[in-house]
């Protein structure tokens, strides 16, 4: 029986060809959205590399006394920032003095360090230093070597892939030893991999805390130098643990004047208010949103196949009363459908993830991800993937499947029972709601795009061009009219900044920045130019840099992250609902074929005959839109809140530019048809009739 | 009333469209001897067919009582109503009502697919109805490769591959010339002779001619 469901409905689908693309587009795009945002999720969880018991990890963050980080927006709530730093001897007094302490360690970083083996030598901004503790919250996958020496050793020191590759270019780091500032020599015992922006703990190299002796450091306690992490037990009475931790620091410092606060750490990097941190600050909001709208998308799809479905009832409702005359019963009607909705919503799968194998370097550009194609091999996600796609297969064929296992075919058979008539104005329903999510993603993608703009231009007020920062060495300022004539020799360099603009870093100390504004083309070649300058004047500092217009953009970097995927999104379900109603228009000029022929015979012009097919679909969209700008207004309204600097008001454009793209793309869909139908000769038709 | 296949008294069925009721049939009473070939006969619009429906269970009447196999039907819902029908009773329609995406062989096979009969047997019954029917050069057709007359031989074959108890035939030669005509009903004759009872709705008097037993129906009423 099964396989002759099969054999019906593959040779169905194979004759509605052009409707089941259609459906099968509609569901790939969906399913598609839906494994990458999955994939997201994923690769997040991963990259933040917690270990699965760390239900009860904290850190320890402060909340400094200065009134610019803390602030209240327009419905009065506070919102502030926390600096997840703590001084450096406060850790192992914690441990000893509390007994809720179950765990705990510190991570941090030298300043600059210049790093040398052989010939080789760089100055490093992220060689680390932890306490072994720090492996019992996080995990960082080994390419070779081990940790177990971590503990016992205090000159050894695990680098990352990426840092192996520079120094050692294919050789075997293990056993090899690291130059430190030439202070430490360091024994490498481990290679990690390299680790992702999404992860809180950047490191390049990471050395055992105990390497430390410096009492400018050990015993500072003006000072938040490291990171600090903590398991507590069970049964913590944390606020009393919040009053423990201060105490201990204004006992050893008297003079401080901020409150330390702890933190949960989950799996998504998303403390709302928290920006000041390491790797990419993601927000688990942007990802509800995200998967919130991936399902919006696939529900949108599930319409499609739903519409397309109940109005070809003229098509199908005759074999459905065939089979249930020769015995087929209701239950049979419903297995036929429900496994066709599994059948497409199966193909749809595989389309999907050969669509995501290529969507996925794209995506990966945009956030930053580093996810990798063969993610089907993951059987969680796979298995997420299977129940996600039995569900759509479930959902969309479930109102087919019971509209059409209720037809009684002596009805059919009588013609009682004029095609489609059934549950027209609940399709129209389910149109407007679908057309309505469409046009809310458009006007949505607006909103966000303008506040968007907002903080990239107005509040930010730095352009487009780039802006190396170097650190400005003696050699440099000795010859620095023939270095920045050097560097100006290259069209693509603006400006050549003396120290005196300065930047502050973010301790307020004052350093010496050599600033290279150039414009954003060809960046890494003029990255490289400006590097073989730097080598031509500079023979004894490697050449470091930052690049500034990144380093803004870090702060936004999330919400660019969202318009951009935003936009994919409101694309892919634009063409959803587009591809629906061209089907829709394609059976309604089919259903009123005749009314239009009596209509052309009794003096009606084309032109008539196209407003009235537009017209339906006209009435609809206008419902729809202003339903969607009224749910965005109101949505729109409170999503900005999470912004510091946002716009006033939404302007007029907002409303009127999205409104009218809607109403194009709508009428230039429905066109098609509805020109098709008015003008085919009545004749024709009724002679057919 | 046990030798009745077919057994109605009093029935009734009304039609409600926009608060205003048509009847189809009124208070028709009759019996269907079990091997009996009766014909239903009025003109179009008369509830001949309605009548047809009532009786293979494809609907309900909407007053009357009603017993197929000695069992009163005649308020069962759907779902029991086909469970009664599936391999009780074969349908012949006038516009033959074949699914137009199968073939042949797969239009004759769908009743014994819903009777759960195994492939191997499936394959057998249908080569003797087909070898029967002598339409076996058709098996691999669709329905729109052949002709009216085979069409209805096709939906025939369909009808009577899993030996039903009833044959119900609505206009089955209503939209064929005179030579296919008489060789269904001359094929319905046979099948007939075999003990299975037929009930045909017609009203084509050269079609009744092959008929045991005529009842005529006029404005939705028995005619004696």
């Amino acid at each position: 029986m099964l396989k002759h469901y099969i054999k019906s409905i593959i040779r169905e689908i194979i004759n509605r060809k052009f409707y089941s693309i259609i459906i099968i587009i509609g569901f790939t795009l969906g399913i598609s959205l839906w494994i990458l945002i999955m994939l997201w999720i994923d690769y997040e969880e991963k990259s933040f590399g917690l270990k699965n018991n760390s239900l009860l990890l904290f850190r320890i963050s402060s909340l400094e006394d200065e009134s610019s980080e803390v602030w209240l927006d327009s419905n009065h709530v506070y919102h502030y920032r926390l600096f997840p730093e703590t001084p450096f001897p406060l850790a192992p007094i914690l441990k000893k003095t509390d007994p809720s302490i179950v765990q705990i360690a510190r991570f941090g970083y030298f300043n600059d360090t210049i790093v040398s083996y052989g010939q080789k030598s760089f100055t490093e901004k992220r060689i680390a230093f932890a306490d072994t503790g720090l492996f019992r919250f996080f995990r960082f996958p080994l390419v070779s070597g081990s940790i177990a020496e971590f503990s016992k050793d205090s000159n050894v020191v695990i680098i990352n892939k990426m840092t192996a590759e520079r120094y050692f270019e294919g050789e075997n780091p293990i056993g090899k030893m690291l130059n430190i500032n030439n202070k430490y020599y360091l024994r490498i015992i481990a290679v990690v991999k390299n680790i992702s922006s999404y992860n809180k703990l950047q490191f390049d190299a990471l050395a055992p805390i105990s390497l430390i002796k410096d009492s400018n450091l050990v015993n500072n306690w003006a000072e938040d130098k490291v990171n600090t992490y903590f398991f507590i037990n069970r049964k913590t009475d944390t606020r009393q643990l919040i009053r423990n931790i201060n105490g201990i620091v204004y006992y050893y410092n008297p003079k401080y004047r901020g409150t330390y606060l702890i933190e949960r750490i989950q799996r998504h990097h998303s403390y709302s208010d928290i920006r000041i941190d390491a790797g990419i600050s993601g927000d688990i909001q942007f990802i509800h949103i995200f998967s919130a709208i991936a399902l919006f998308i696939i529900f949108i799809a599930c319409i499609n196949y739903f519409n397309i479905s109940v109005s070809q009832f003229a098509n199908r409702s005759k074999e459905i009363a065939i089979r249930k005359t020769f015995g087929a019963g209701k239950k049979n009607i419903v297995i036929q459908y429900l496994i066709e909705g599994q059948i497409l919503s199966f193909i749809s799968l595989a389309l999907a993830i050969f669509l995501v194998n290529i969507l996925i370097p794209r995506f990966n550009l945009i956030t930053s991800a580093d996810i990798q194609i063969g993610f089907w091999k993951n059987d969680m996600l796979l298995f997420k993937c299977l129940i996600i796609t039995i569900l759509i297969g479930l959902i969309s064929a479930s109102y087919p499947a019971f509209y059409f296992s209720s037809i009684n075919p002596a009805r059919i058979f009588s013609s009682l029972l004029k095609s489609g008539a059934r549950g027209r104005v609940f399709r129209w329903v389910i149109t407007y709601i679908q057309f309505s999510i469409s046009v809310a993603l458009i006007v949505s993608s607006f909103k966000v795009e303008r506040q968007l703009d907002y903080l990239r231009n107005t509040k930010m007020g730095y352009d487009e061009d780039y802006t190396l920062q170097i650190p400005f060495s003696e050699n440099i300022k000795n010859k620095f009219d023939l270095f920045k004539k050097d560097l100006k020799d290259n069209p693509d360099i603006l400006d050549v900044n003396t120290p005196k603009n300065n930047l502050e870093n973010s301790k307020g100390n004052e350093t010496d920045i050599l600033s290279v504004k150039f414009f954003p083309r060809h960046i890494a070649d003029n990255i490289r130019y400006i590097g073989s300058v730097w080598e031509k004047y500079e023979k004894e500092i490697p050449f470091e840099y930052t690049i500034t217009d990144s380093d803004m953009r870090r702060e936004f970097r999330s919400e660019t992250i969202m318009g951009e995927i935003f936009n994919y999104f409101t694309i892919t379900s634009a063409i959803i609902t587009l591809l629906g109603f061209f089907c829709i228009s394609s059976f309604m000029c089919e259903q009123r074929k005749t009314e239009i022929a009596i209509r052309k015979t009794f003096g009606a012009s084309s032109v008539d005959i196209y407003f009235l097919i537009i017209k339906e679909f006209l009435l609809i969209s206008l419902a729809a839109i202003v339903t969607a700008h009224i749910a965005v207004t109101f949505t729109a309204s409170v999503w900005i809140q999470r912004f510091t600097y946002k716009i006033g008001d939404f302007g007029l454009s907002e409303y009127v530019i999205p409104t009218v793209i809607s109403i194009l793309l709508l009428i230039t869909t429905v066109s098609y048809h509805a020109i098709k139908a008015s003008r085919q000769e009545p004749a024709d038709v009724l002679k057919r009739e | 009333m046990n030798d009745y296949i077919i057994s109605a008294k009093n029935l009734n069925k009304t039609y409600q469209i926009v608060n205003i009721n048509t009847v189809a049939i009124n208070n028709i009473s009759l019996n269907v001897n079990k091997g009996d070939f009766t014909a239903i006969m009025g003109p179009s619009g008369c509830g001949k067919s309605t009548l047809l429906n009532i009786l293979g269970l494809l609907d309900s009447p909407t007053k009357g009582e009603y017993f197929f196999l000695g069992e009163e039907v005649s308020g069962l819902k759907e779902g029991i109503r086909s469970k009664i029908r599936k391999g009780n009773i074969g349908f012949i329609f006038q516009n033959f009502n074949l699914i137009e995406s199968m073939t042949v062989f797969e239009n004759i096979e769908l009743p014994l697919m819903y009777l759960k009969v195994n492939s191997r047997e499936r394959k057998k019954k249908i080569n003797n109805i087909l070898e029967y029917m002598d339409i076996q050069n058709l098996l691999n057709r669709y329905p729109f490769q052949l002709s009216g007359g085979e069409q209805q031989r096709v939906s025939l074959s369909r009808a009577i591959v899993f030996e039903p108890n009833l044959i119900l035939a609505d206009e089955p030669t209503g939209n064929l010339d005179n030579k296919n005509s008489h060789k269904i009903m001359q094929l319905l004759t046979q099948i007939n002779n075999k003990g299975i009872t037929i009930v045909l709705v017609t009203h084509e008097l050269e079609c009744s001619k092959y008929c045991k037993e005529i009842i005529n129906i006029l404005d939705g009423n028995l005619v004696q």
